[in-house]
Parts: C-alpha cells; sequence; structure tokens
C-alpha cells in the first residue's frame, strides 16, 4: 500500500487488534505503537517489491 | 456536407459530380459515413437515357470517371458486375469500432477500481491464477495489479485485433488501430488462415486497400511502425512505478515519517508523538477494536464482563469489609480466586481495571503500578475541616506561577533522590495539608487516567512505626493540587517549623516521612481554639529539630494572638489576607490620623502561612501588587502597609494589640 493512502491509526487496525488477541496479554502502548508501525512498514514495501517486479 | 473535388477532364469532372449527386441523393437518410453502393450498370443504364448515347461509350467514360476519382468513389468487382462505394462525407472509409467504453471494458478495468489488500479477497486461492486472456476469469487489470501477470505478458498479447481496438483512446490512437486493422487483414493472410476466411467472405473490407490504396494511408502508416516501441515499453515502467509508491507517512498532526525507516528508529525520534496519536485515534474509534486502561492497550472482544452481582461484591468489599481503597490484585485475590500464576490472569486483571473505569460508582485512586479503587461512600480522606474547593483556590498561587520550592533542590535531583525536604508551616500542621508544589510533584506520582482527579498514597513513618492514608488531589485549571490527611501525624510528633523528609520506597503509592528527632524542648507556640475559633499560646513540648525563623512561638511572633481566624471562604482572597495580617504583625510607625504599619518580609511570611498557605514569591507579588503596601527604599526586605481610616474602628483596633499572656 502506498504510504499516502495510509490512515495512521485507521489503516491495518484489524490486523493489530488481531495481533493483540494472538497475544492473549494486555500490551503497553508504547510497545503496540512500535508493532503498528512496523505492520505499515511491511505493507509500503510488500507494495514497492509488487510494484518494482512488475 | 461538403462536395469533394473531383480529378480527370472536365467531361470526367462533370460525369463525377453527378455520379456523385446521384449516390448521395440515393443515401440521403444514410449516415454521413455509411457506404453508398451502386454498380456500373445501373449508372449506365441511366446515363444512357439521359444522354442518347451508345451505352458502350457511356459504361467506358463512366467507368473512366470513377477510376480518375478513386479517392471518392471505391470500386468493387463482383464476377461481372462492378459497383461504385462512396458516403456522404466524399469517400468511404471502412468503420472503426471504439469500444473501450463498453460495459466489458468498463467492469473489468474500471477508472477508479478500489484498492485491494490481499488478493485472496478477490481470487479463490485454490484455482491458480491464469496467465492467458481466454476464458476471462480474472481481469487483466486486477491481475496487472497484484502483480500475478506482469507488463510484458499483457503487452505480448497485443497482436490480438480485440486488444488492438481496446487501447485508442484519442483519434491519433484510433487511427493507429485502424491502420493495425487494415494491416492485419491484408498482411498476415498467408500466416494466419483462419482470419483469411473472412476477408474472403466479405470482400468489402479488403478491396480498397489491395486494390485502392487510400490517399490518407501514408499518412496513417508512420504511427504503425511505432509497434514495436510498444512492445518495448515493459522496460521502463518498472523503474517508475517502484518511484511512485509513495513511503513518507503523514500523521494527523503533520509531521511526516519515512516508512522506509525501521520502527525502532521511528519510534525514538517520534516516539512520544506516535503513541499520543495512536492513543487518540484508538479512543476515537468507533469500533473500540481496541480499549485502553492507562498505558496498557487490549482487544475489547477479549475484556471480560463483570455482572451486576460482581459489581455489588466488589463495593461491598470495599466499602464495608476493608473501607479503604484496594488494590485490584487484592481484589481479583478475595473475591474472584484468581492466581497471578494462570495464564489469562493479566487479561483479567485488565478486564477488572477497564470495567471498573466504566461504573459510577467506582473511582479510580491508583497510580502506575498500584491500581486502587475507591468506591462511592467511602469516607473521605483528610480534614473536613478544609474543602477542597476552598483549598484549590487557596493553593491557586502555585498554578499562577508563584512557586519557589525548587529554589533550594532542583526537580531533577528531586527524581533522582527520590526524596525533598520540607520546612512545615502553621497552617499545614494545623490542617494536616501540604500544597502540592512543583517539587512535591517532582517527587509523587502523576495521575494514571487522563480523567482522574486524585489518587490515593500510603505515607510511613518508620520513625513511630506508623502509616496513615494521604489523598493527592491533583492540580485542576486554576486550582492547585495538595496533599491531604496528615493532620494526625503532625500534631501528635510535629511543630510548625519543623524540618520533614518525604522520600518515595519501592512501592510506588507508598512513601515515608521522616524528622530530625533532638532533645526535648518546651516552647510557647502558637495554637487554634477551635471553640473560641481564636489563636493562643501554649506551652508545648516537642521534640523534633525546627528551623526558628519559622518556629511561630510566642517570643517573636507575640502579635499573631490577635489574628483572625477567618473562615476558610475569606482566605481565599489573598490580598485581605495581606491587609488583615500586617495589621496584626505589623509594627506601627504612623500617627492616630495617619496610621502606617512597618513589617519585615520574614515575619509577613510566617504570619500569612498561618492563615493560608503562601509562597515568598507570591507575598512578594501581593505586597508590590497592592496599593497599601510601600517598600521601604533603605532596607531590604522591609514593607510599609498604610490601612484605611475608619474612625469608629480605629479606637477599637488600637485595643485588641494586647501583649499579656493569654490563660489558655
Amino acid at each position: 500500500m502506498d504510504a499516502k493512502n495510509i490512515e495512521y491509526g485507521e489503516t491495518a487496525l484489524d490486523k493489530l487488534a488481531q495481533m493483540l488477541r494472538a497475544g492473549g496479554q494486555p500490551q503497553d502502548i508504547t510497545k503496540l505503537t512500535e508493532r503498528y508501525l512496523e505492520i505499515l512498514r511491511e505493507m509500503v514495501q510488500s507494495e514497492q517489491q509488487r510494484a518494482s517486479a512488475s | 456536407m461538403t462536395e469533394p473535388t473531383f480529378h480527370g477532364n472536365a467531361d470526367q469532372q462533370v460525369l463525377a459530380a453527378q455520379v456523385f449527386k446521384i449516390m448521395t441523393g440515393q443515401g440521403a437518410m444514410f449516415a454521413s459515413e455509411t457506404a453508398i453502393r451502386q454498380t456500373l450498370t445501373n449508372l449506365a443504364d441511366f446515363f444512357v437515357a439521359q444522354k442518347k448515347a451508345e451505352r458502350s461509350t457511356v459504361t467506358t467514360q463512366i467507368d473512366a470517371a470513377m477510376r480518375a476519382n478513386g479517392a471518392v468513389f471505391a470500386r468493387e468487382e463482383h464476377g461481372e458486375e462492378v459497383t461504385y462505394i462512396t458516403s456522404k462525407q466524399g469517400s468511404y472509409q471502412p468503420r472503426s469500432e471504439q469500444n473501450n467504453h463498453m460495459f466489458k471494458r468498463r467492469l473489468f478495468e474500471p477508472e477508479h477500481p478500489l484498492p485491494i489488500d490481499d488478493i485472496s479477497v478477490v481470487v479463490t486461492t485454490t484455482r491458480p491464477a491464469l496467465t492467458t486472456v481466454e476464458p476471462v476469469f480474472i481481469s487483466d487489470y486486477w491481475q496487472r495489479q497484484v502483480g500475478i501477470l506482469p507488463e510484458e505478458e499483457l503487452e505480448g498479447e497485443q497482436p490480438d485485433a480485440e486488444a488492438v481496438q481496446a487501447a485508442p483512446v484519442d483519434q491519433v490512437e484510433q487511427e493507429e488501430a485502424v491502420a493495425e486493422v487494415l494491416e492485419l487483414v491484408t498482411a498476415p493472410i498467408a500466416e494466419q488462415p483462419v482470419v483469411e476466411q473472412p476477408v474472403v467472405e466479405q470482400p468489402v473490407v479488403e478491396q480498397p486497400v489491395v486494390e485502392q490504396p487510400v490517399v490518407e494511408q501514408p499518412a496513417i502508416k508512420p504511427p504503425v511502425v511505432k509497434q514495436p516501441a510498444v512492445v518495448e515499453m515493459p522496460a521502463p515502467v518498472a523503474p517508475v512505478a517502484a518511484l511512485v509508491v509513495g513511503t513518507m507517512l503523514t500523521l494527523p498532526n503533520g509531521v511526516q515519517i519515512d516508512l522506509r525507516r525501521p520502527a525502532s528508529d521511528l519510534m525514538s525520534q517520534y516516539g512520544a508523538t506516535l503513541v499520543s496519536q495512536l492513543r487518540s485515534k484508538l479512543d476515537s474509534d468507533p469500533l473500540r477494536r481496541i480499549v485502553m486502561f492507562g498505558s496498557d492497550a487490549f482487544p475489547e472482544m477479549q475484556v471480560a464482563n463483570f455482572g451486576k452481582n460482581d459489581l455489588r461484591r466488589i463495593r461491598d468489599y470495599i466499602q464495608q469489609e476493608r473501607q479503604q481503597p484496594l488494590l485490584d490484585t487484592e481484589i481479583i485475590a478475595d473475591l474472584f480466586y484468581h492466581n497471578p500464576r494462570q495464564a489469562d490472569y493479566e487479561a483479567f486483571r485488565f478486564a477488572l481495571n477497564y470495567r471498573l473505569s466504566k461504573e459510577k460508582d467506582f473511582e479510580f485512586v491508583g497510580v502506575e503500578g498500584a491500581r486502587l479503587w475507591s468506591a462511592k461512600g467511602l469516607p473521605a480522606l483528610g480534614s473536613k475541616r478544609v474543602k477542597a474547593s476552598d483549598l484549590g483556590q487557596i493553593t491557586g498561587y502555585i498554578e499562577e506561577g508563584f512557586d519557589d520550592s525548587l529554589q533550594d533542590q532542583s526537580a531533577e535531583m528531586i527524581r533522582k533522590s527520590g526524596q525533598l525536604s520540607h520546612v512545615l508551616t502553621f497552617f499545614e500542621w494545623e490542617y494536616g495539608v501540604l500544597p502540592l508544589t512543583r517539587a512535591l510533584a517532582a517527587l509523587l506520582p502523576t495521575p494514571l487516567l487522563a480523567e482522574q482527579r486524585t489518587a490515593v498514597l500510603r505515607f510511613d513513618s518508620p520513625q513511630r512505626f506508623t502509616s496513615a492514608l494521604v489523598e493527592l488531589r491533583y492540580p485542576t485549571g486554576n486550582r492547585g493540587g495538595s496533599l491531604t490527611g496528615m493532620e494526625e501525624f503532625f500534631h501528635e510528633n510535629l511543630v510548625p517549623g519543623a524540618l520533614l523528609t518525604i522520600a518515595r520506597t519501592a512501592e510506588p503509592q507508598v512513601f515515608t516521612i521522616a524528622y530530625e528527632e533532638q532533645q526535648e524542648a518546651t516552647d510557647r507556640l502558637l495554637m487554634l481554639d477551635e471553640k473560641k475559633n481564636k489563636f493562643a499560646f501554649v506551652n508545648l513540648p516537642y521534640f523534633v529539630a525546627v528551623d526558628e525563623d519559622m518556629l511561630v512561638n510566642q517570643q517573636r511572633y507575640g502579635r499573631l494572638r490577635n489574628l483572625k481566624s477567618l473562615p476558610m471562604n475569606e482566605r481565599r482572597k489573598s490580598e485581605d489576607v495581606l491587609e488583615h495580617v500586617f495589621d496584626i504583625i505589623g509594627e506601627p510607625v504612623g500617627t492616630r490620623t495617619e496610621p502606617r504599619n512597618m513589617a519585615a518580609a520574614n515575619n509577613l511570611l510566617v504570619a500569612m502561612n498561618v492563615l493560608r498557605p503562601t509562597s515568598r514569591s507570591f507575598l512578594e507579588h501581593l505586597l508590590k501588587e497592592g496599593d497599601r503596601f510601600e517598600a521601604d527604599g533603605g532596607r531590604d526586605g522591609v514593607w510599609f502597609y498604610t490601612p484605611e481610616v475608619v474612625e469608629a474602628t480605629q479606637q477599637n483596633t488600637d485595643d485588641e494589640y494586647d501583649d499579656d499572656d493569654d490563660d489558655y
């Protein structure tokens, strides 16, 4: 996904919630934010790879 | 409709014009580009009748005129029969189909496609992705979007006549497509016999190309040469596409971050912003997918619910059995018998805290690391003699910036050492209250929740083996904060002027309070007789080291026995309190008609702190701003006060000065 289309705090929130559910434990907001950034980063990178492959 | 220019000799031009007129008349109701056909035989019959000439001669003349104007009249031969074709436009052009707006194309290649995160949403994973166009299962567009089908393959399909026709958008491209169609129909006949068949059956299209090369053809042909260039397109497309994918993410507050950087790097640079932005987004999420308590986050779906019976049990346990705020861990252990070794313990703990925070009957009074809960109806901590609202306004000067508590010790030092020293004033001692100065705030924990107003702390005295629950009221707006609930400890062990040391412990809500002990000393110290509502000096033994300047004894501050114990709501008015205090403690230096009092700022500070907490900077502010106060130019820290002359009360005021010992 292009970073321009990302709404911080809205895009991929389901993924974040899913990750949190899988953990089964409450998580500190700082760690959660870092994990959220990683998710967004992965989305942008995968889009870049697709674009370069095509 | 413009008439075309005819060629040939004069007779041929006239004849061609007549034929054109006849044929356009014949196709008067036709569309402008529709072919109008007429046979040579019919034309010859018409002109023989008109010219009364030989049939063979007329036929030859017509055919010659038509050949001379081949651009206008296309010629077809069907065995013996010759047919001429033209249109109202002046020449016949095979019609080109522009079908890029067809529903089929719009369905599979929308102009503004919806974004898809995952191809599995569109394509079933049980079926392999198609790489050819034949039965169209997934549109090329979508395959290209998700990278299943590379650009090269798509371009490789170009020879397909349908694909070629789909490409043109504007007029030039449309002409290219026409030229391509013509070439495809004529050139590859030997290679593609399948394509040849319709050409033989429908020579209408073939004829103009083979026999009569259209005049405009050379102009159209050059673009056809471009075809190989189109095939080469994919090479530069790839890097361009890679560059187009943006990596700069704009946060709601306008800060831009580069998502190519590792998350840990971004957190170290923008951590506070990223956390607060995500937090506010989670709070405003209408689906409440992730909920927060303090700094913990958890999916709302997994937060356990507590029924009415559970909440009633918790409330009764806090109110009636323990009668004090309780830690969440105590509630869980005593009422729900959950063990910290259980896998879901932390999730259950989060659920308890989160659900209680949504209930009106419970109030969170904990801090980070010690989540305490108070229930409605629990007796308030601290003295009832000072209302929280009065105290908030009385200590409001701290929020106004008149706080000099960090003059002797920095906030950083307090945080690092975990302790601070404080000299107790009369007001603090009398009511068991400590204003929440910046020094104290540096030591005490901050609120865990945004809407939290109070926290309950425990102050232990290692010297007396006692402890007291203390309420920490956080400042709100222009109201100051305070610590209340130490009245009993102060009265039993300390005197005004005592030097205190408050230190934190390993537990976040537990603090120690200590003082320096010394040999017993006795002095006549100021006391407030609540029954008589007046101040008096009494003999009082004490065992604590004191700051002599702040010790309110009779020897130094004897005049304070005349101080009025103003109601709390009057003590909010700091200017009025200062005038009253100055009037009492000041030394009269004026006359009866022009009264004037003189006092040192140090004495005024002690006297002010009898009635209300006051910092030195706040006192100086009041003295400088007051109209009736004047600094002594010669002596530093000495002030004059000119009271308002009221004849009737002046006598009474003078009479009130009485230095005799009180028998209290």
